[in-house]
């Protein structure tokens, strides 16, 4: 008799559980996020000495923790590799993930992702010894490659070397330092993978200046936080956290004068600081939840500087990710 | 009721709760992933792969299937265990006898690698000797010439058949030949393929190595005393009367040497290998299939098990080595 109510338990045990709940009021409940991040990619999320994460996407995680806590530490960071992410968001063990993922058709469609806006437009480019004197991609005709595995960098090249008749030796490692020692031991004569990461690792060779990253782009790589389909609240949440870090910068609220801008008169920032009108109260939050987000990271062109552009070793220029206003693409659309 | 119908009847019943318990949990799981968006179709195998591998024993470009594709991983799998299991075989057997010799030096050597070897991690084996492979060699415009092979760090390329040709017999069809960045053409054993075999083999080596002098030293001493009484000479009472006897004892826990072997190769993906676990990883990444690609694994990998079981089973039928 024992047995067969053990087993009428488990059955029931089993049968539940799939029921989900609203991810903010998940959030909410147990007091932090959990946010999925890189391993470890300087410039977007890396533990530094003393075992803090820092990087772009880390201050995304932050904002988010702001915007719902109004405390950026209060997010729990889970180190995901390229082939866990999709699996990791999906079963729910984090809320958002915020890891130099691109944007594709099949993650939505196929995979039951939404990614909540662009926040780092981004390209497949190659470094190369300086010594071999080449300056543009199909010069590396014959070649052989090191790419990273768990990334769509393999695609890329092999569409890049077919639709142009060329030929290259593609050597696929599981981690981006293997791939960059083997390149370093002249194993291959290129590594290519996501431009910004190839910035962070060229700092790691033992000779940076022996080496150059080319500035052409073999393909599309738009980054963006990422989160499950079936729950609006929350992808809005996250997509409108992106938003008004942009829409800050553009009305030029930074994380010094944010206390400031508070009695501005312009109407934009009023509306936008939650001065004027209450746009938090839609997505869950209260009316000053981008004061949270900007005091707690700032602008996102002071998330940009700090952790990829000019303040960091980095030296990433503004590029395509400069204000709509400064000839780049990153354009928000307005909080009214 | 008679006891025998009483306990048949429990026996259904605990066969049928655990057979409601296996599909409830498939239905749940189906349900769930349906709930999270999560595909679970296998038709993505045959949609072309656009991925290059630069190791495949059989032709292979980027517009073959992912099916294909998982095809060449496998494939290169088996091959480079075969490779290793063999070369750990005549490693551990010489090893192991070394170990036992009443050289000292040879002894003592031989009891150093296998400590050494045994003590370190496959993984950091494999990191070591790819870098000492890839840091020996030259870059391939100062490659080794000899005979009309190149050894440089892009790999060993010999002369050989040319497949676009057919079989043509007008050997060497196909010479290797320095270009711009690398050695072309030719068969080439890439440094990666070098560096997974002579790791998987100095590893595994080393614990059959012990397996062997265990199975040596498990004979009884009564064994090579008997064989001195009948007037054997020391070797003759080693090959006729030890060894036999040892290897009996050493059959089964060689062969799960065997097996962990084929199992340690998927680490091969961390020096760059395309072996079945780093082509099923670049497949799942693209897909997003990630049930699916490491259910595969999954039935790839112990289908090779039971297969080493098999093979091993039918060497052993043939020596006889069953029955005592």
């Amino acid at each position: 008799m024992l047995r067969i109510w053990l087993g009428a338990l488990l059955f029931a045990a089993l049968a539940c559980g799939a029921a989900r709940a609203d991810t903010l009021d998940q959030t909410v409940s147990r007091g932090f996020l959990t946010c999925g991040v890189n391993i470890g990619l300087a410039g977007f999320g890396l533990p530094d000495d003393r075992g803090v994460w820092r990087g772009f996407d880390i201050d995304y995680c932050r904002a988010v923790a702001a915007a719902i806590f109004g405390d950026p530490d209060k997010v729990k960071f889970i180190p995901l590799s390229g082939k866990d992410r999709f699996t990791a968001l999906q079963s729910g063990e984090v809320d958002l993930l915020s890891r130099n993922t691109t944007w594709t058709q099949s993650r939505e469609a196929g995979q039951g992702l939404l990614f909540a806006g662009i926040n780092y437009f981004d390209g497949q480019a190659f470094m190369l010894r300086k010594s071999g004197g080449l300056t543009a991609a199909r010069q590396l005709n014959g070649a052989s490659l090191c790419v990273q595995q768990g990334t769509t960098s393999e695609l890329n090249l092999a569409d890049f070397f077919r639709t142009r008749g060329l030929k290259a030796e593609t050597i696929v490692y599981g981690s981006g330092d293997e791939a960059l020692k083997a390149y370093e031991s002249g194993r291959c004569d290129a590594y290519t993978t996501d431009g910004s990461a190839l910035y962070a690792q060229r700092l790691k060779t033992a000779q940076p200046d022996d080496h150059v990253v080319l500035t052409e782009l073999i393909s599309k790589e738009p980054f963006g936080p990422a989160v499950r389909q079936g729950d609006d609240r929350w992808f809005n949440l996250v997509k409108w956290t992106h938003f008004a870090l942009v829409d800050a910068e553009e009305l030029g609220v930074t994380s010094a004068n944010v206390a400031e801008m508070r009695a501005s008169p312009n109407p934009e920032i009023r509306r936008l600081l939650g001065v004027e009108g209450d746009f938090g109260a839609g997505l869950g939050l209260s009316p000053d939840w981008v004061v949270r987000i900007v005091r707690a990271v700032g602008n996102y062109g002071e998330v940009f500087e700090r952790n990829l552009g000019k303040s960091s070793p980095l030296q990433i220029p503004r590029g395509l990710n400069a204000q709509w206003r400064d000839g780049g693409l990153q354009f928000a659309p307005p909080v009214r | 009721m008679s006891t025998r119908l009483r306990s048949l009847l429990w026996q259904i019943a605990l066969l049928g709760a655990v057979g409601g318990l296996f599909l409830a949990a498939f239905l749940n799981a189906r349900a769930n992933l349906a709930a999270r968006h999560i595909p679970t179709s296998f038709d993505f195998l045959s949609n072309v792969a656009g991925f290059g591998l630069n190791q495949s024993l059989i032709p292979y470009s980027p517009l073959d299937s992912y099916g294909r594709a998982l095809l060449v991983g496998l494939l290169n799998t088996l091959a480079v265990s075969a490779l290793a299991g063999i070369c750990a075989t005549f490693i551990g057997f010489a090893a192991g006898f070394a170990r036992l010799s009443p050289n000292w030096a040879l002894a003592k050597l031989a009891g150093l690698y296998v400590e050494t070897v045994r003590n370190i991690p496959l993984l950091l084996h494999m990191l070591f000797w790819y870098v000492a492979v890839l840091s020996a060699l030259p870059a391939p415009e100062h490659s080794h010439q000899f005979f009309g092979i190149f050894l440089s760090n892009r790999g060993l390329s010999l002369p050989g058949l040319s497949f676009t040709h057919g079989l043509a017999l007008d050997w060497p069809v196909y010479d290797p030949a320095i270009n711009r960045f690398n050695v072309e053409g030719g068969w080439r054993i890439p440094p990666e393929a070098a560096a997974l075999v002579l790791a998987l083999s100095l590893y595994t080596g080393a614990y059959i190595a012990e397996i062997v002098r265990a199975g040596v030293q498990a004979v009884p001493r009564g064994q090579s005393e008997a064989a001195a009484a009948l007037g054997l000479s020391p070797a003759q009472a080693r090959t006729k009367i030890i060894r036999p006897q040892a290897l009996r004892i050493v059959m089964p826990p060689l062969i799960s040497q065997y097996l962990a072997l084929t199992k340690n190769s998927s680490l091969a993906a961390f020096i760059g290998f395309a072996d079945l676990m780093q082509v099923s990883g670049t497949i799942l990444n693209q897909t997003g299939a990630a049930l699916q690609t490491i259910a595969i694994d999954v039935a790839l990998y112990l289908a090779l098990s039971v297969a080493t079981l098999a093979l091993i089973r039918i060497y052993e039928r043939r020596m006889q080595w069953g029955a005592r």
